[in-house]
């Protein structure tokens, strides 16, 4: 069994309530930071830890931080927007412990000194924004936040704010431009960071709701503790989101680099295989976004720079399996679609690219398609993200357009005798 | 640093461009095009077409970056040419095509479309789009005047970018995503700004068509020609298009000095007024008791003529007034004036009807429009840029956003109210206090403040006006004027209107001295013989229609006018002029700037030049005033001893924005600009199909030789005067309890002839209203949509609006009554005094 850190609670039936969180070590990560530690202690400690960002593109929070310019105001925004397909990570922390991200935050705010922090959360998670307010008001009440923080000089409010529907605003800028009313359209950069423009124009951080989750248990047991799990730059444990054809598909934290993707699929305390007679055919290492594995790739571990070095990313830690009844055409479309939906549209190459390959990929599941379809997805997913390589190339503002050719490019080549099928017969074999 | 220079590389050869500078602009001016839609010379950089992408070498490598939105740096290496950049904006045109319906041959853009001209210079040929292309519910009327097809449309941000930014009412914006992302207005809210017109000249492809020029012409059927737009003396400069004999519309050009190719609507579409036939007067009649008649020209002007001289032998030349309110000719000013003082010799003579300053403040320093946008203190007084000069507001906006700090002093609050630093209330009972706030705001700036002054308040009387610019002038020597009065600037600068410097060097002329306030009533009084209005509505300077009726029995009424109107109707004789893109000229704006007026179409009917009229006027008169053609005119001008000395057309030929007068003031040179056809779609694609540019320009050989110029000739000494009243200003009386000073302010769609005559604009005009804040109408018990009786020299029943803006902007103890649109009503209000008191009355429904 690995050592469990944010989802040490999630054993509990009522791992969301404060009793159990105080139980349970709750508060004492951000007492001990409040009370003993200086920020910037606070901020070593997280640097020593060597965390990653756990929003997808794992970057290390403390350097993150350390960007942050000097000003009278910060702001700390919490990215709880967790909306891709196949995700349920952070949804799950927000649900069942509210209290730790709370904390988390606290805690992350006292080591920048951040005046305000907002908790910006997916508007579908009902229950998880009825728990983080929830949260949020004990916290208040047990002067965990607010004034003083138990009975420190430290003062700082958490907000609450509901998205609006939108996958988008899940893109830090984007995020930024929703809370100030906008239109949820990713700023251009540069500026590169919200560390340096942000939230109204001031020095902003953005972090996941699992990397701040993370800093309680940092702060109690050291970074050094955390960076005694893993190996190289990845460090401690992640929430990996199994998804898929396995039989047991669902949320497994597990220590980084320490298993590989096959134990991770067929392991007895994870995903326990395919269902009988089922063979792999793919899968998914870190989200829609991430470039495909195959069966060859299940010996890599769970480690930020092993899956890098293979070609694809960890991403958002959600898995997903595909097994030999999945049409590799049906799943590239599904996911070319979601991002045409979920395109912002502000720049042409994704509003329009996004919308045209959602639109080929359907003619060819639906049998409409033609053997020059091919070679046109691979030339616009090439128009979107120059060279269909990884880490991808871009002309568009955002990554959310680039999103889009690694499912594409991975299907089309990979599958390629699957697209010929559906064109030669009329028809999605798999259906 | 300003003056920094980085090195850089464009396509391996070293070029040098300011810090600071976008690159594509560095690009530009190196000579390479990069393709673009939605970067706008004059708006905030988006970077959101991807259009413009080139590879930049950086720290991290070569990247595609987008060449609007990234500023030059030293050491930078771009490439234009290679075969990544080719390939990502291939792709990108492509993009842009793929949902674009192939409707060009009906599409009013074709021929001078950005997207067209892209796709043919470097489009593929052949489309690889085979799916079902996206629908939309199109035309959709945005406006009374704008239509938007979304089906055409790039999603650039232009409209929406020029509506928020530049306007400041962003009444426009994106609605839904992704593919789905469309241009829509909010609901129940129409697009209705000034300055609508704009977002369809800078549409990069026909999504945004302006209701009267849809379908109208092709634009390689148009001819042009440059001119400048007279519906305010701003000056804004113009492309001024026709096909066929009939003006199409009018395109802003990017004049730096002046307009940055913006206009307002009113002047934009302008063009639909002179084409409205049924309301144009095209032949000259005479009244004959109650029928009038078409008569010949000849008969017409003798009985004109006829009129005059028994007027000046029965009572003497100052018997027979003239005036006027609008903005005529250069020409037709100088030869209006050259007649009264040398052959009608009249000093009733007002050809700036809505100056109320003393003229002679405005031309002792004067600033021009840049140096008034970029100066340390701009003080507004009795001005509202975005009602008058609407064009002014958009620039003032855009510098103010730059830093300018503006202090304001109105008696009304204006749009640009809640962005100025201070806003002071001028109100007839604190004048002395309004002006120590004024200094007192532009603290120890004092170096190179400047000072538009305007006449904007009807109801706070000209010698009030005056007397605050003056105090403002006394207490800040140095400082700078523009003038803010929408109207007369040609008269102001060939001396027909009181108290400006007289420029005409006859001996003996007779300078104006009779306002227009004094000659219409005098007028009404039966005080003068005969009444001479020059393109102008006399229900606009202050008669009623009922006034019209009587003033027939004791006045003859000469109406030169393009327009029918209640005067043309009433009065004796009535003489057509030419309209607007009718007659070849010049005029000068409100920072005295000489710009030239182009002729585009055939005058309507009989229709002549003011200039002419008055040249044959005078020769019936038994005199001559020397002008057989323009460059007569221009001639005697150019000779004249005043601000225009040295005046001529050949300044055009040198560069698009003409000079500023007096000829000393040179110092901000207007080098020939570079039209691009992104910032003025329109007019590059025309110019290519063979339409000379140049083939419009007022180009008189026969007056570009012969004239020495002398640029360093100062202006004869100014005559400095009162305006109306005399020197001195009398207190004003304190208000009793229920009493308020009036304040009558003008709106860019206030009733007059033009518009009534265009069927495109007579719509935008609205009842005037008694507009006050909330806490004003609770404390008069008005509610909004409440009318109430107002009482002053005469009652004039209003409609009432509550504007919250007011409440920020409004001092809670103000004694002032804002009505707003001047109407032959409203301005009945208005008494011959220094300021006006009324009282207010609810009328209780039923």
């Amino acid at each position: 069994m690995t050592e469990r850190i944010v989802g040490a609670r999630l054993g509990y039936e009522d791992s969301e309530t404060l009793s159990r969180f105080l139980a349970t070590g709750g508060d004492q990560g951000l007492r001990r930071a409040v009370l003993e530690m200086r920020p910037e202690e606070v901020a070593d400690e997280v640097t020593t830890a060597n965390l990653l960002g756990r929003g997808g593109a794992g970057f290390e929070a403390g350097r993150k931080w350390s960007m942050l310019r000097k000003a009278p105001r910060r702001y700390l925004v919490i990215n709880g927007d967790e909306s891709e397909p196949a995700t349920f990570k952070d949804h799950l922390l927000v649900e069942r412990d509210p209290h730790q991200l709370v904390e988390g935050a606290t805690i992350a705010a006292y080591a920048i000194g951040a005046s305000l922090v907002v908790i910006y959360l997916r508007g579908e998670f009902a229950l998880g924004l009825e728990r983080v307010q929830q949260a949020i008001n004990e916290a208040y009440a047990r002067n965990a936040l607010g004034r003083s923080i138990f009975g420190s000089s430290f003062s700082v409010d958490i907000l609450l704010q509901p998205g609006a529907g939108a996958y988008i605003c899940g893109e830090e800028t984007s995020l930024i431009e929703s809370l100030e009313g906008k239109r949820g359209f990713p700023r251009i950069k540069p500026p590169y960071f919200p560390a340096v423009i942000g939230l109204y124009g001031e020095p902003t951080i953005v972090n996941n709701v699992e990397t701040v989750s993370n800093l309680p248990w940092i702060v109690q047991h050291g970074g050094a503790a955390f960076k005694a799990l893993g190996e190289g730059r990845s460090t401690g444990t992640r929430l990996f989101a199994l998804s898929g054809q396995v039989q047991r598909p669902g949320p497994y934290e597990v220590e980084m680099t320490k298993i590989t993707f096959r134990d991770l699929i067929y392991g007895k305390e994870y995903g326990q295989g395919l269902h009988p007679d089922r063979s792999l055919i793919a899968f998914i290492p870190g989200g829609v976004s991430a470039p495909w594995f195959f069966p060859e790739n299940l010996d890599i571990p769970l480690g930020q720079d092993e899956v890098a070095k293979a070609g694809s990313m960890l991403g958002s830690g959600s898995v997903i399996v595909m097994d030999d009844t999945s049409c590799p055409v049906r799943s590239a479309w599904r996911i070319a679609r979601f991002f045409a939906r979920e395109s912002c549209g502000q720049c042409t190459p994704c509003r329009e690219g996004g919308a045209w390959i959602d639109k080929i990929l359907r003619r060819i599941e639906e049998g409409e398609g033609r053997e020059a379809d091919l070679d046109l997805l691979l030339d616009l997913c090439d128009n979107i993200s120059p060279g269909i390589k990884w880490p991808p190339a871009q002309t568009t503002i955002c990554v959310l357009g680039p999103s889009i050719p690694p499912s594409v490019s991975a299907a089309v080549n990979h599958f390629r005798d699957d697209f010929l099928v559906h064109i030669k017969e009329g028809r999605c074999p798999h259906a | 640093m300003p003056d920094e220079l980085v090195s850089l590389t464009f396509d391996e050869h070293p070029f040098q461009a300011q810090k600071g500078t976008k690159l594509i602009d560095a690009l530009d001016a190196a000579g390479i095009h990069v393709p673009r839609f939605c970067y706008h010379p004059r708006m905030s950089a988006v970077g959101m077409c991807r259009m413009c992408l080139v590879e930049v070498k950086g720290p991290r490598g070569v990247s595609l970056q987008p060449s609007c939105y990234i500023d030059v740096a030293d050491g930078m290496e771009v490439f234009t040419e290679s075969a990544a950049v080719k390939k990502a904006q291939h792709g990108v045109l492509e993009f842009l095509l793929a949902n674009h319906p192939l409707d060009c041959p009906v599409c009013d853009k074709g021929g001078e479309c950005p997207l067209q001209d892209q796709a043919f210079a470097h489009g593929s040929g052949e489309t690889r789009f085979v799916e079902e292309k996206r629908h939309y519910a199109k035309p959709i009327p945005i406006s009374r005047l704008i239509k938007l097809d979304r089906e055409r449309c790039i999603q650039c941000d232009r409209c929406t970018r020029f509506a928020d930014e530049i306007a400041g009412e962003p009444l426009i914006d994106f609605a839904g995503r992704g593919g789905a992302l469309r241009i829509a207005t909010f609901s129940n809210v129409d697009f209705d700004s000034y300055f609508s017109g704009n977002v369809a000249q800078i549409c990069p492809v026909g999504a945004l068509t302006t209701t009267p020029y849809r379908f109208k012409a092709r634009p390689w059927d148009l001819v042009q020609s440059a001119s400048t737009c007279m519906e305010c003396d701003l000056g804004c400069q113009v492309s001024l298009q026709s096909s066929q004999n009939e003006l199409t519309r009018m395109l802003g050009i990017d004049s730096d000095a002046i307009n940055h190719s913006w206009l307002c609507d009113r002047g934009r579409f302008t063009t639909s007024a002179v084409n409205n036939l049924e309301l144009r007067v095209a032949r000259p009649r005479l009244r004959d008791q109650s029928r009038s008649a078409e008569v010949s020209w000849s008969k017409a002007l003798r009985a004109a003529a006829l009129s005059i001289k028994r007027t000046i032998d029965e009572r003497g030349a100052s018997a027979v007034a003239i005036v006027s309110g609008t903005s005529l000719s250069l020409e037709t000013t100088y030869a209006w004036a050259k007649l009264a003082s040398d052959v009608i010799r009249t000093n009733a003579v007002d050809g700036a009807a809505d100056l109320r300053t003393d003229a002679s403040l405005l031309l002792e320093n004067p600033a021009s429009i840049n140096q008034a946008l970029s100066a340390s203190k701009l003080v507004l007084v009795n001005v509202d840029p975005k009602n008058e000069l609407p064009v002014m507001h958009l620039r003032l906006r855009a510098a103010i956003r730059a830093g300018l700090s503006v202090i304001e002093l109105n008696t009304t609050p204006t749009e640009l109210t809640p962005i100025v630093d201070h806003a002071i209330a001028l109100e007839p009972s604190r004048l002395g206090q309004a002006v120590d706030e004024v200094i007192a705001a532009i603290g120890d700036q004092v170096d190179d403040v400047v000072i538009v002054a305007g006449s904007r308040d009807r109801g706070f009387g000209a010698a009030l006006n005056t007397r605050v610019l003056k105090d403002l002038l006394e207490r800040l020597p140095g400082a700078k004027v523009l003038n803010g009065t929408p109207h007369g600037a040609n008269a102001v600068a060939v001396g027909f209107t009181p108290n400006a410097p007289q420029v005409i060097r006859s001996s003996g002329g007779v300078t104006p001295s009779v306002s227009a306030d004094a000659i219409v009533a005098g007028a009404l009084r039966g005080d003068f013989g005969t009444l001479i209005v020059l393109d102008s509505e006399l229900t606009r300077l202050g008669m009623s229609e009922a006034d019209l009726e009587v003033l027939g029995e004791r006045v003859t009424v000469i109406a030169l006018s393009t327009f029918e109107s209640a005067t043309t109707h009433s009065a004796a004789i009535v003489l057509p002029l030419c309209a607007f893109g009718e007659e070849q000229g010049s005029t000068v704006n409100v920072e005295w700037r000489h710009l030239r007026l182009g002729r585009q179409v055939e005058p309507l009917g009989q229709a002549r030049s003011g200039w002419m009229i008055a040249a044959e006027l005078a020769s019936m008169l038994g005199d001559e005033l020397g002008f057989l053609t323009l460059a007569d005119v221009m001639r005697d001008l150019n000779q004249s001893g005043g601000l225009l000395a040295g005046l001529g057309y050949e300044y055009f030929a040198e560069s698009l924005d003409g000079p500023l007068f007096p000829l000393s003031r040179r110092e901000e040179p207007c080098a020939p600009r570079i039209l691009d056809p992104m910032a003025t779609p329109g007019i590059a694609s025309v110019d290519r199909q063979g339409a000379n540019f140049a083939a419009g320009r007022v180009v008189e050989p026969t007056v570009a030789t012969g004239f020495a110029l002398d640029p360093g000739k100062s202006p004869q000494a100014l005559v400095s005067a009162e305006r109306g009243t005399g020197d001195v200003v009398r207190d004003p009386d304190p208000l009793a309890e229920d009493e308020f000073w009036l304040s009558l302010v003008p709106r860019l769609y206030d009733v007059s002839p033009s518009l009534s005559a265009n069927p495109f604009l007579a719509a935008w005009v609205r009842d005037p209203v008694l507009k006050l804040s909330p806490l004003q109408g609770e404390q008069l018990g008005l509610m909004d949509g409440d009318r109430c009786r107002l009482i002053g020299a005469a009652t004039v029943e209003l409609g009432v609006e509550l504007t919250k803006a007011f409440d920020l902007s409004v001092r809670s103890d103000s004694r002032v009554l804002v009505v707003d649109g001047l109407t032959p009503a409203t301005l009945s209000l208005l008494e011959n005094q220094s300021w006006i008191k009324v009282r207010v009355e609810k009328i209780n429904g039923e």
